[in-house]
């Protein structure tokens, strides 16, 4: 493990900052402005997965949500969802507040710790979507993540889908310097990208691997970039907003119905 | 407002019944969802009308807090729906839309500590104003006074503010225990705990006191108050000293500190003040017994041991500030206060897992009050026909369940618990006792139980002091019964009047006894009992429950009208 800790800079600081103090969490709201608009981006891809139409009313839950730069995404674009955000801070969740404000009654606080199983007690399933960005790796025990999918699968609901946009660990250790070797091509636009991803709580295979046992059905990984993937686990059938077979917009039923 | 998308289908943002658009094919709407246009004859379109308004109540209530620190009121349009047939009727609120918020005042006082109540009356007459609206415009009122020193002084005079709408409006003196099951039952912990069945603690800190509440599956099972608050102490604008009250002194003597009037309070004094505050309110949220200083502050014993909260949920005036939507500085100990309790948030000192959001805030309170007519009127045993009419009789709703080897001392601890909850003291006035009892068949020896531990939780009162009224529900087994049916059986189908009777004859109470049978009421409802109806021999019946901003959301109301459906 000590090598892993020698490369690392950004990512570094999760390990010593503390959630749990008002100043570091304001210190860290301050430099997320900077990064927003990247975020956004991502944000935005992960939100295309999200197979609601606009009229279509459901629940999602978000799991250590910041100061709510998803929601704001997600809200926006869907009238007809109502959200349940946590985060281990206060302060944090009080920057969300803010944040989102305009949505109303649409939007539920909670602050809870991801860390024990305790937190389910204060949110009831069932969920459309369950989703999570850039959180779970801060667990570091793989036995605690396996254990939070668990809790996971148990507050989604028929056909709901966990999402789960986070850090893995490269397959091999040797694989993480890749990360910083493509960045030196320019015109492939990998800058801003590396991290030090060496030390993550699990590798790809290891959360698919992990979120079937968990329960899901269906796992599979949306989409990848660099070592941020994004993540899926389908309790059931996925539910798409004209219910099963093709969209009848596109002109690709049969003119059958099941 | 409508809205409508490409398939003809259309919802409203407020609440519709049957109706139609320019003309168009009548149609109608539930409360949540979208409804395909339906083509209704006229006469199908007139008897979906009548329908709708037998089963749709639409109101426009005021809810008035007046609080020993701050008083608000609220105007909201309430939406019910009524569940179930006459006399079993359940009332659901369903939708409401807030009509007009006032500001938060301060409470304007007198030089002598008493409610300035010519300054109150002027903030109503703005708020009555300020949405156009004559005292004639409102159906129903709830006026909440809070705070002990209301309680002992002004509450007679601030009701005789309100005295031209004396019978709509329902007036609570809230000592310690109601104020903590309505700031509960205000925030929608309540609601919350029955809607996701789980176990919380409501911890409302206002201005003089924080009480705490914990909720067991939608029904408070244990109150417990403090007197710590945020203006407690209150300083000028240049920061000195302008109000220092008892229970602040306390603390600052424990800590050694001097809190002189006129002078300031050093910032390491004020950080060590409101320290301890959150530790005591830590302490309490533990369930540690309370010792030392956190002993001389407490107003009521502390809560059980058990049963184990889930969540914990905030409300009252310095949550706004723990949860920052308010930032301003009223000059008391809001603001760092606020600051302490969230840096032990953050280090979870209060030793919960999750803290919820009610997102109410100081408005966590009842917005006024629902009133609905039993259709028909119930069938009522009166042993005095001239106890009615009887106005604004609080009801109680003891909690405990009748069984073959329930002790009557089990009953009469319910009752009395409940008589704690309402801040009621026994014998002062008339109460109404709701009892629910299962089964078909219930045996004159379980009824016999019953009146026993009535009797002894209500020694005053069935001395003669005031009548009794009681309200039997026998589940599914009880139905409204014509009144020239035989009379065994329908003695037989009458709980209540077997009850009123057992109480009025073997036991041979002295006060006059009302007892009804079949009412669906609940903890914070009020009935009116007019006189009674001949030859029928029945009496109607209005039931006015006390409405709370907390538990709209709609998954809540949803589990309402399940729960109404069902009669559970």
């Amino acid at each position: 493990m000590e090598t892993t800790h020698q490369h690392g800079h950004a990512e570094r600081s999760h390990h010593t900052e503390d959630w749990h103090d008002e100043d570091i969490v304001n210190r860290w709201l301050e430099r997320n402005k900077e990064r927003a608009p990247q975020r956004r981006r991502q944000f935005v891809a992960l939100r295309a997965f999200i197979p609601k139409s606009a009229e279509q009313e459901f629940r999602y839950l978000n799991l250590g949500a910041g100061p709510g730069n998803l929601d704001v995404v997600l809200l926006e674009h869907f009238p007809g969802a109502n959200a349940v955000v946590l985060d281990t801070s206060l302060t944090m969740l009080n920057a969300a507040r803010k944040e989102l404000a305009t949505f109303g009654e649409r939007v539920e606080y909670i602050q809870a710790d991801l860390s024990t199983p305790d937190w389910t007690g204060a949110v009831a399933g069932p969920f459309d979507f369950i989703i999570s960005t850039r959180v779970i790796h801060h667990l570091r025990d793989p036995k605690r993540i396996r254990e939070l999918y668990g809790e996971v699968r148990g507050l989604t609901g028929h056909g709901g889908t966990f999402l789960n946009l986070d850090y893995v660990r490269p397959a091999r250790a040797e694989l993480a310097r890749l990360s910083e070797w493509i960045t030196r091509d320019a015109e492939a636009d990998f800058s801003g990208a590396p991290h030090n991803v060496a030390d993550m709580p699990g590798t790809l295979q290891e959360h698919l691997g992990w979120l079937s046992e968990a329960g899901f059905g269906t796992v599979e990984v949306y989409w990848k970039q660099m070592d941020l993937a994004l993540l899926s686990g389908i309790n059931g059938h996925l539910h798409m907003p004209w219910g099963h077979g093709d969209d009848p917009a596109r002109g690709h039923s049969d003119g059958h119905s099941h | 407002m409508t809205q409508e998308n490409q398939d003809g289908v259309h919802s409203h943002a407020g609440f519709v019944g049957v109706h139609s658009h320019e003309g168009g094919a009548p149609h109608w709407h539930d409360e949540f969802g979208e409804h395909l246009f339906e083509d209704l004859s006229a006469e199908e379109f007139a008897a979906r009308q009548l329908d709708w308004r037998k089963h749709n109540v639409q109101i426009v209530t005021v809810g008035i807090d007046i609080g020993s620190s701050t008083s608000h009121l609220m105007f909201s349009k309430i939406y019910m729906q009524l569940v179930g047939e006459a006399p079993d009727v359940r009332a659901v609120t369903v939708a409401r839309e807030i009509l007009y918020q006032s500001p938060i005042w301060l409470t304007p006082y007198l030089p002598d500590n008493t409610i300035d109540m010519m300054a109150l009356d002027e903030y109503f007459a703005e708020a009555y104003g300020a949405v156009d609206a004559t005292r004639e415009h409102i159906d129903t009122g709830a006026i909440i006074l809070t705070g002990e020193a209301l309680k002992k002084v002004n509450a007679r005079t601030i009701a005789t503010l309100f005295a031209r709408e004396a019978g709509q409006f329902v007036v609570a003196s809230a000592g310690h225990h109601m104020e903590a099951v309505l700031a509960a039952n205000g925030s929608g912990t309540v609601a919350r705990s029955r809607r996701d069945q789980r176990t919380l603690l409501n911890v409302d800190i206002g201005g003089g006191s924080t009480k705490l509440a914990l909720v067991l599956d939608g029904h408070v099972i244990a109150t417990a108050a403090v007197a710590i608050g945020a203006r407690l102490i209150a300083r000028d604008a240049e920061g000195r000293l302008t109000r220092i009250d008892g229970p602040a002194r306390t603390v600052a003597d424990e800590l050694g500190i001097t809190l002189t009037p006129g002078e300031p309070l050093a910032p390491e004094d004020e950080r060590r003040i409101v320290q301890t505050w959150t530790d005591v309110i830590a302490g309490l949220v533990q369930r540690k017994p309370p010792e030392g200083l956190a002993a001389k502050l407490m107003l009521t014993d502390p809560l059980p041991d058990s049963p184990r909260a889930q969540a914990m949920t905030f409300s009252g005036g310095v949550s706004e500030y723990i949860f920052q939507r308010e930032e301003t500085d009223f000059g008391d100990l809001g603001l760092p206060f606020a600051k302490a309790i969230r840096n032990a948030l953050n280090r979870n000192t209060f030793g919960l897992p999750a803290i919820v959001d009610p997102n109410l805030g100081i408005r966590a309170t009842a917005v006024g009050a629902s009133q609905f007519d039993v259709q028909g009127g119930v069938n009522a045993y009166v042993t005095d026909e001239s106890t009615l009419p009887m106005m604004n009789v609080p009801v109680l709703a003891p909690g405990f369940e009748l069984g073959d080897t329930t002790p009557p001392e089990v009953i009469a601890a319910s009752i009395r618990e409940s008589l704690t909850r309402a801040d009621l003291d026994e014998g002062a006035q008339p109460v109404a006792l709701s009892f629910t009892v299962g089964g078909n068949d219930l045996p004159d020896a379980l009824l016999r139980t019953l009146a026993d531990g009535i009797r002894s939780a209500l020694p005053i009162t069935t001395s003669g002091s005031a009548p009794l009224v009681l309200v039997v529900n026998q589940g599914f087994a009880n139905r409204f019964v014509m009144p020239n049916q035989d009379f065994h059986i329908l003695k037989e189908q009458r709980p209540a009047l077997r009850l009123g009777m057992l109480l009025k004859e073997d036991l041979g109470v002295a006060c006059d006894v009302v007892a009804m049978e079949s009412v669906h009421l609940s903890e914070f409802d009020f009935i009116d009992i007019a006189q009674m109806m001949h030859p029928s021999e029945v009496v109607p019946v209005t039931v006015k429950s006390l409405l709370f901003a907390g538990g709209m959301d709609r998954r809540s109301v949803k589990q309402a009208l399940i729960d109404a459906a069902l009669k559970r």
